[in-house]
């Protein structure tokens, strides 16, 4: 995806080279519909609400897919260069400042699409304390608006939220925070009214919500099998591909589809006794973003110790975090949706009891966990959750590295430190 | 009396409190600029900073804390593990500071899963972006804040002006430093750090007794700074500073320092008005601010001959305005020291940088 290094993972699935030729179309529709029809587009985080400008039909770029593919351009080192003579201090949060870079640098020759044109607005959830300065001073550099999003303090502590978050939301997220976020969200309506002429339908997004509901089921249903079925029928970087993919234009006619055509492909394989490896001995569990710039370390262990990594947390979230009784309140069962999606992946309790009842379901024999060095959200809640699954008995690794930049990584090193922890842990 | 009070406070800085609660009084701590302390005096309890600066080894926070948390969250977490603060009632965190809204959840769970003692963690959830459904937001949380601490609003006043009179003193001692140019930058930094570790009315009746003895003392000469940043948990840049023949006369960040030039909050004693009050306020990362345009009104304002900006490693938000600010210093023709990324304790060469360019200041002045 970026920064690419190593060798790209195995693709087994039909449906995974149909998602990525659906992506590779999109991205080519998008960058006409923006960079040449010059259509108006929101610039937002991923974890904000998507789901408004879907049924707006205004434009998204989501800030991680943009950083990712300026990564994969391979023009990473030079924006990192451009921030280091603007004098942004190189511990800046890389991956959500990429795309700043590519801006300040404001060279069309090189940038892709030719450099980003203006949004209609910037969107973020503050959910770390540097996000609102990158897109606060981005949006002042194009001159357009940018609208924070509160992320707000979450004392109710529920450590089995994953259990009632499909019915339960109101409880287990409270409803003053979903209040809150209702409020905004209704804030941010106006103002894409007001930009782009175009009127919000409630009855648009309940509809959009029932659509993102069947889609998320299916992903469910493919999480549980993936989860219970011996061999492991789809390895973890095409449970990102199949599941990423989809998030993205979640709720669409193809989303869903490919999602029912995912779980389908995934059926047809566990019935069949198709693994990912022909001799999985080792379930692994990979806690953090994807190793996007190596995709194939994942492939590494499976010959020489059949240890398969099963778990990721992209394909499981989809039951826990999207799933919504819509209960004739689309805005609040979305607001519930978006309002802790960073808190239960980064933050105790929701973090560790999740992946704990997580490494149980699966079968789990240890998990290897990224740290990204020096980013305090990415970091966020690794130390408690190690000692949760060790105390569950699932011995844990902390890798140090990054999710986009490669620097410092080798495919060699790390598969060596990963099977000196396995042998430790008296697994091989 | 004033100096006799900082000695000894910064020998046992745990000493007033523990004194207070051995008395039957309750005590909160607290961390950060963004508490409203207000709704602790007002609840009866005795507020409590909770001291970081003297906790020179980690090791309990390691095991729980990643490398990105700011120093003194980590120092604060050590504290907390060491059962330090186990005499306090409860001890409030900022949302508006990441690492520290962290630590909230970090101790809530050790709490839970890992037997660990120590007074129970509350968080002020304060909104701050400049919109009105933030703010209103806010308010809600100081109401929240307020019941869980036992404050009856009726009470609030009181405890408002008591924090005033605070404030205008400290603003008395700040103004010597910077009209009178008679006070050292280092010895404010100590005083207004023990401010809210001491008992209250001794801690302003020293203060207010030496602001009395001070104007007869003479004028200090050399460069005057501004210390921009992090707040370090010593003044041993100011002494840095100081040992070069300079004087760091005014401070912009998390200091206790620049608390003392902000506006009074009105005595009438609405929630409304705290909310709005610590919603405003410039310090955190999480204020929607004009950093630049503020650094350079603070020197100015200060007259400072040129400026330090220090940041620690773990600094993630105002390290993004450091290009804007070093632009709009050097606009001005204010000379600027920028070290980004450094060590919390100095020990990474930023003391002779600091020598270094106070002498050039100082003879450039």
């Amino acid at each position: 995806m970026s920064n690419q290094t190593g060798q790209r993972s195995r693709k087994d699935l039909k449906c995974t080279k149909d998602a990525t030729t659906f992506q590779r179309q999109y991205g080519l529709e998008l960058r006409r519909r923006v960079a040449e029809n010059e259509e108006p587009f929101v610039l937002a985080q991923a974890d904000t609400p998507h789901e408004l400008f879907h049924v707006m039909d205004v434009l998204l770029i989501t800030n991680q897919w943009w950083a990712a593919y300026i990564s994969a351009k391979q023009l990473s080192t030079r924006y990192f260069k451009v921030m280091d003579e603007a004098g942004y201090p190189g511990n800046s949060c890389r991956y959500c400042s990429l795309g700043f870079a590519c801006t300040l640098d404001n060279d069309p020759a090189t940038a892709p699409w030719g450099g980003l044109p203006k949004p209609i607005a910037f969107v973020a959830r503050l959910t770390c304390d540097c996000i609102q300065h990158v897109f606060g001073q981005w949006a002042r550099v194009l001159d357009t608006d940018f609208f924070p999003i509160e992320a707000l303090a979450w004392p109710h502590k529920d450590p089995e939220w994953f259990e009632k978050s499909k019915e339960q939301w109101e409880e287990v997220y409270q409803e003053d925070r979903i209040e809150l976020f209702v409020t905004e969200m209704r804030e941010l309506i106006e103002l894409l009214e007001k930009k782009t002429g175009r009127r919000f339908s409630e009855e648009r997004l309940a509809t959009l919500m029932e659509r993102i509901n069947e889609q998320e089921g299916y992903m469910a249903e493919a999480a549980d099998m993936v989860g219970s079925a011996r061999p492991c029928p789809v390895s973890i970087a095409e449970q990102m591909t199949n599941t990423m993919i989809p998030q993205w234009h979640r709720g669409s006619d193809w989303a869903v589809a490919h999602a029912k055509k995912f779980r389908d492909e995934v059926a047809e394989r566990v019935q069949a006794g198709i693994g990912v490896s022909s001799n999985e001995h080792i379930r692994l569990m990979w806690i953090g973003a994807g190793l996007w710039h190596d995709t194939g370390f994942y492939n590494a262990l499976e010959e020489r110790y059949g240890a398969v990594f099963v778990w990721s947390m992209y394909l499981p979230f989809a039951r826990v975090q999207y799933i919504r009784a819509i209960k004739d309140k689309p805005m609040h069962a979305l607001a519930s949706r978006i309002c802790s999606m960073n808190e239960v992946l980064h933050l105790p309790p929701w973090m560790n009891s999740w992946m704990v009842s997580e490494a149980e379901r699966c079968g789990i024999d240890a998990a290897i966990m990224l740290v990204p060095p020096i980013n305090l959200t990415s970091q966020s809640g690794t130390k408690l959750t190690q000692l949760s699954l060790e105390q569950a008995g699932v011995p844990t690794l902390a890798l140090d590295a990054d999710m986009v930049d490669a620097k410092g990584w080798s495919r060699e090193q790390m598969v060596n430190y990963v099977s000196d922890f396995l042998c430790k842990a008296g697994l091989t | 009396m004033l100096e006799t009070l900082v000695t000894n406070t910064l020998h046992d800085p745990l000493a007033a409190a523990r004194l207070f609660r051995q008395a039957g009084g309750r005590v909160i701590g607290y961390v950060g600029a963004e508490i409203p302390v207000e709704l602790i005096i007002a609840s009866g309890a005795m507020p409590l900073q909770v001291p970081v600066f003297d906790v020179k080894e980690i090791t309990l926070a390691n095991r729980y804390l990643e490398n990105s948390f700011e120093p003194t969250i980590r120092a604060a977490a050590e504290r907390y593990l060491r059962g330090d603060l186990d005499f306090l009632d409860a001890i409030v965190f900022p949302r508006s500071n990441d690492s520290a809204q962290r630590l909230y959840y970090y101790l809530c769970e050790l709490r839970r899963t890992h037997g660990v003692s120590g007074p129970p963690p509350l968080i002020y959830d304060l909104a701050k972006i400049p919109r009105d459904s933030s703010r209103a937001y806010s308010e809600q949380a100081t109401r929240r804040l307020a019941k869980i601490l036992g404050v009856e609003e009726s009470r609030l006043p009181k405890a408002i002006a008591l924090r005033n009179r605070r404030r205008e003193l400290m603003a008395a001692a700040d103004d010597a430093r910077i009209r009178q140019r008679n006070v050292q930058g280092s010895f404010i930094d100590r005083v207004f750090r023990i401010a809210d570790f001491c008992d209250r009315a001794e801690f302003d009746i020293a203060l207010s007794g030496w602001l009395e003895s001070n104007r007869e003392k003479g004028e200090i000469h050399g460069p005057r700074l501004l210390l921009a940043g992090s707040a370090p948990s010593d003044e041993r840049l100011h002494l840095a500073v100081e040992s070069a023949g300079g004087n760091v006369v005014a401070e912009l960040g998390d200091f206790a320092a620049f608390s003392a030039q902000l506006p009074l909050i009105p005595e009438d004693g609405s929630c409304a008005a705290l909310a709005a009050h610590y919603c405003s306020l410039p310090h955190g990362p999480r204020a929607f601010i004009d950093r630049a345009e503020v650094t350079l009104a603070c020197a100015r304002n200060a007259q400072v001959d040129g400026v330090i900006l220090w940041l620690l490693e773990q600094e993630e938000a105002v390290v993004w305005d450091v290009p804007a600010q070093q632009k709009a210093l050097a606009s001005a023709g204010i000379p600027t020291l920028s070290l980004v990324r450094r060590c919390w304790d100095a020990s990474d060469g930023a003391l002779d940088d600091i020598v270094s360019f106070t002498k050039d200041l100082k003879r450039q002045v």
